[in-house]
């Protein structure tokens, strides 16, 4: 942490500034440029018609070579010691129990590294805290436990997440197995029906992660950690949850002009996309919708849409709204 | 069926709920999504 002096001196020194700034500009450039992004970035390009085992292949791979990370963090470790105003020119990746640096942005994969501290670790399992859930991606990721620190990790299988996912079947979640990790071991952990837990770590773990982008299930699955049950589910796209929020208030601005681009959005990959989009379109301008919403209800591929159509079209052919309609 | 004024929030919800990218129903344990989640919001809405 940086207070008093320290600080005061550098914000009013606007020189001192630019060179800071300049210096993370060029570990960002030296970075890019530099032999270990290139091998990277080579990697990820030559891998033709690429799927998600493919893609985690591929990581897999370069992650057996490590010597990057440690002159990674070494060149870090010495700008920063040079100047504690330099911060790591790389995006960061945060969570309760991970602090690391975004080091390799494709659009097949992004590898971060970073640390989780056995504190953190305990802090998580100790703190108060009411129901707890087992969590499932919804894609696949390579770990790289550079220091394992003692890890025990168990693992825990679900079925298959697909396009086609309901509430009703999602079974539950099942323990697999625990054991502890050691130095430099690789995970692939399909998120798609995988997931690991961090039981408890003896000391801090530095862990490389590929999340991996092709094929990934449109869900992010909870279940709960002691009943084993479904508790709920999330987009794993925000592009979906943006697709939702606009045509919303498309909506709500009676933007007939619209209508075209939301009944394209009907044929989405995502079944929670697809209705979303009907509602609103039906809010929109209903006699538009109406004949989507009879190809919904009799041929959408997820049973959800086409039970929650059925149940408005039935709805809309009743006695009384005929009456109403006329 | 041109004169109806359809209520969206009269529209029945799916069975399966599915809420806005990136959120969470309860705290994880800890491991898989803690470890994931963040990242996989970074790179999909890169």
């Amino acid at each position: 942490m940086i207070v008093g002096k320290d600080v005061k001196t550098w914000i009013s020194d606007r020189p001192r500034q630019r060179a800071t700034l300049a210096d993370m500009a060029a570990f960002a450039r030296d970075w890019e440029q530099g032999a270990v992004h290139r091998r990277f970035r080579e990697a990820f390009d030559s891998i033709e018609a690429p799927t998600a085992e493919k893609v985690a292949d591929t990581a897999s791979a370069l992650f057996a070579d490590e010597s990057w990370v440690d002159a990674l963090i070494d060149g870090l470790a010495a700008r920063m010691r040079a100047d504690p105003f330099f911060d790591p020119p790389f995006r960061q990746h945060r969570t309760d129990i991970y602090d690391g640096l975004l080091v390799f942005e494709h659009e097949l994969v992004s590898i971060a590294a970073g640390v989780s501290t056995a504190a953190q670790l305990a802090a998580k399992k100790t703190a108060p805290r009411g129901p707890t859930s087992v969590g499932f991606t919804g894609h696949l990721g390579v770990f790289k436990y550079v220091k394992a620190g003692g890890a025990l990790l168990s693992f825990w299988e679900v079925p298959p997440i697909t396009a086609g996912f309901t509430a009703a079947d999602a079974g539950q979640c099942v323990r697999t197995g625990e054991r502890e990790i050691a130095d430099g071991e690789i995970l692939v952990i399909d998120g798609r029906h995988q997931s690991f837990v961090i039981e408890r770590a003896r000391s801090n773990l530095v862990i490389l992660q590929a999340t991996i982008a092709p094929d990934r299930a449109p869900l992010c699955v909870e279940y709960d950690s002691a009943s084993r049950g479904f508790v709920g589910c999330s987009a794993t796209h925000d592009t979906s949850s943006r697709i939702q929020m606009i045509t919303t208030l498309l909506r709500k601005l009676d933007c007939d002009a619209a209508l075209p681009a939301m009944v394209d959005l009907l044929d989405h990959p995502d079944f929670f996309v697809r209705w979303h989009v009907m509602k609103e379109l039906l809010g929109l301008d209903a006699g538009a919708a109406l004949p989507h919403l009879r190809r919904m209800a009799a041929s959408d591929p997820h049973p959800d849409p086409r039970r929650a159509a059925r149940a408005v079209l039935d709805r809309f052919e009743a006695p009384a709204a005929k009456r109403q309609a006329a | 069926m041109d004169n109806f004024r359809i209520m969206v929030e009269e529209l029945p919800e799916l069975e399966t709920e599915v809420a806005v990218s990136g959120s969470v129903r309860q705290q994880e344990v800890g491991g898989g999504v803690c470890l994931f989640i963040a990242l996989g919001g970074l790179i999909f809405s890169a």
